[in-house]
């Protein structure tokens, strides 16, 4: 059975409305009127809360005709869509089916932005949300200019795959605060070297040097979602955490959001290891004014603290070439784009010959004449 | 000392009787220019190096020897090679001319030594340090070979070649010689463009997993318990600093003696 979906309607048209980026706004597109997030979740927080109270009566209506959320019947066979959940879009009634941890998409057959509801309600709700401040053209033309310097890029592939594709992502993040205890010991020396007649003297003066101290962080983050790859979200780093806003749907609307398929304990290792790495990396930059600085000892203790759950906005481009999966991924917030392109060999060969036989050449006649 | 400087005379003079009148000019006994003691070459290879020594020093007035010994210390009371080499020139009043110019090439057998020994000016212009060493690289692999008729051979054509360039206005040296194919022309321009692969192959693979959280660290939030630095001991070490020949300037040395050359094994 669908579930019943939530999706802001303007309230002087009714139409569907989108949060921008730029203005901040919940913006309609038939009319162009435009509403505060505070606003709109006044508005609506009565309507979802109902939505809910449906839905809820829905699955036990369901349970007692025998049916299982999920499942459907077609042309007599079962079929179990695992992993899946379904629901109808409230613009145009289509039946839709996605990914059990998609929170918002928008309706393909008529492009209404859509709150699967419930989504947030059997997990942990996200604290926060990054806006995304940049939009979807913004995206696109980053998009255009990542392609344009890439020497190495077969010029087909830009032509071929559709950036206009490009989806507004909030990805599930969790945020680590934390402490490291670090205590390293060094052996350190310095080198001083002086001529006396036809001899070269060279004193080596060894300490041994210690650090100790305490590096405190805030919000480290991981990606909790497994569809993401781990160095796409690492590489989009960082986030001005000083635009988190505490979690409203409201900011969903005319983007996907997913929530968190890896729970924060799963996610901690990689928190943890990047922590110990720079408590170790500041220990070992406070050693200053030694030729050589070689750790002994390292020890290292780390303590956990508050984690937050926090959606961040990720413009996402996954598109096929040659068989092979390429994912192009920005961050919404700072415009940093990164992704893996394919490399043309007969580019790269090019260049390898453009540059070594006119340079053989030229030093041919410089030195080899 | 007296005995040796005898047996050297006599050796002299058994070559000088060996070739016949030929070697006798005027009243003054000539030395031949290739005199075999150690039986290294057949009376033909002799005669055919002694012609050709002869033309070479006719033609570009510069005298090519050659000697070849059991043991040069039979000859000289040296341990010197080199220094045989020089006495015995001087000795033989060997050289062309009233300058004396000429080159000798001495191979002692017993302990496979070699020497050359050069000196005129004529010469010094034509055999430079440089031209020398190109000299020893034509001769020298064929005597570490026993190919002592090639090895013979090498000398007198490179010497007669070294002393055609002298005598065209540009002796073979450091900066006229012509340049072989210097590898770096190959190697650089493969690094570089190896590099500028690299790093347009870089560009196209921009997603890295982050191992570290710089940017998280809260500001001011590195508190230091302990910065200690110990120091513990000192340790010394002495270098004697190498004082480099500079052999980059080209041109001929010429001992006190007048005399250029180098002696060594093959």
């Amino acid at each position: 059975m669908a579930t019943q979906v939530t999706n802001y309607q303007c309230p002087a048209c009714t139409g569907p409305l989108h949060y921008a980026g730029a203005s901040g706004k919940l913006e309609c597109e038939y009319c162009g009127s435009a509403y505060d997030v505070a606003e709109i979740e006044k508005l609506y927080a009565e309507k979802e809360a109902a939505a809910e109270t449906q839905a809820a009566a829905a699955a036990v209506e369901a349970e007692e005709l025998g049916e299982d959320q999920g499942e459907y019947t077609a042309n007599g066979e079962s079929w179990s869509p695992e992993g899946m959940k379904a629901y109808s879009c409230p613009s145009c009634g289509a039946e839709l089916v996605c990914d059990e941890t998609t929170a918002a998409t928008s309706c393909p057959y008529c492009g209404n932005p859509s709150i699967v509801p419930g989504q947030f309600t059997d997990m942990r709700k996200p604290d926060y949300v990054l806006p995304f401040r940049l939009d979807k053209k913004a995206a696109e033309e980053a998009l255009r200019k990542y392609y344009k310097g890439k020497k190495l890029l077969p010029r087909a592939f830009s032509a071929e795959n559709h950036i206009q594709e490009i989806k507004g992502v909030y990805v599930p993040f969790w945020l680590y605060d934390g402490e490291a205890d670090a205590d390293v010991s060094y052996a350190a020396t310095r080198v001083f070297t002086t001529t006396r007649g036809n001899e070269r003297i060279t004193t080596t003066e060894h300490y041994q040097v210690r650090r100790s101290g305490t590096v405190h962080f805030e919000g480290i983050p991981v990606d909790a979602s497994s569809k993401m790859p781990d160095e796409h979200m690492d590489s989009i780093e960082p986030f001005d955490y000083s635009d988190l806003k505490p979690f409203s749907t409201a900011y969903l609307p005319g983007y996907l959001a997913d929530k968190y398929d890896e729970d924060a304990e799963k996610c901690a290792d990689r928190a943890d290891q990047r922590a110990r790495a720079t408590a170790l990396n500041v220990m070992s930059n406070s050693v200053k004014g030694y030729a050589t600085c070689i750790p002994t000892h390292e020890n290292v203790r780390l303590r956990r603290g508050r984690v937050k759950y926090a959606l961040m906005p990720v413009w996402m481009l996954s598109t096929q070439w040659k068989g092979q999966n390429f994912l192009f991924a920005m961050n919404g917030q700072t415009g940093k784009l990164i992704g893996d392109l394919p490399i043309s060999r007969g580019r790269l060969l090019g260049w390898f010959a453009g540059i070594s036989l006119p340079l053989m050449a030229v030093l041919y006649l410089l030195l080899g004449g | 000392m007296k005995k040796k400087s005898i047996l050297s005379l006599l050796l002299a003079l058994c070559l000088v009787l060996s070739l016949g009148g030929a070697a006798l000019a005027s009243n003054q006994i000539t030395m031949p220019y290739v005199t075999d003691a150690a039986g290294l070459l057949t009376n033909e290879q002799v005669m055919a190096l002694e012609a050709q020594a002869k033309q070479i020093a006719e033609n570009y007035g510069c005298a090519p020897y050659i000697l070849a010994v059991n043991d040069f210390r039979v000859y000289e009371d040296t341990y010197d090679i080199y220094e045989a080499g020089m006495n015995l020139y001087e000795r033989w009043e060997l050289g062309y001319g009233p300058e004396k110019n000429g080159l000798l090439l001495i191979l002692s057998m017993a302990e496979r030594d070699y020497a050359l020994v050069t000196y005129g000016s004529v010469t010094h212009r034509a055999f430079t340090d440089y031209g020398q060493d190109y000299l020893y690289e034509q001769f020298l692999d064929n005597f570490r070979n026993d190919d002592w008729a090639g090895g013979f051979q090498d000398y007198l054509n490179t010497g007669s070649w070294l002393l055609e360039q002298a005598k065209n206005g540009t002796p073979y040296d450091v900066n006229t010689a012509p340049r072989g194919f210097n590898p770096l022309i190959i190697v650089i321009p493969l690094v570089l463009a190896l590099a500028v692969c690299l790093v347009l192959t870089g560009q196209m693979k921009t997603a890295k997993r982050k191992t570290e959280a710089g940017d998280y660290m809260v500001p001011n939030g590195v508190e230091m318990r302990v910065v200690q630095d110990i120091f513990t001991h000192r340790t010394v070490t002495r270098q004697v600093i190498q004082q480099n020949e500079n052999k980059g300037g080209g041109g001929t040395t010429v001992n006190s003696r007048g005399f250029s050359g180098k002696s060594g094994k093959f």
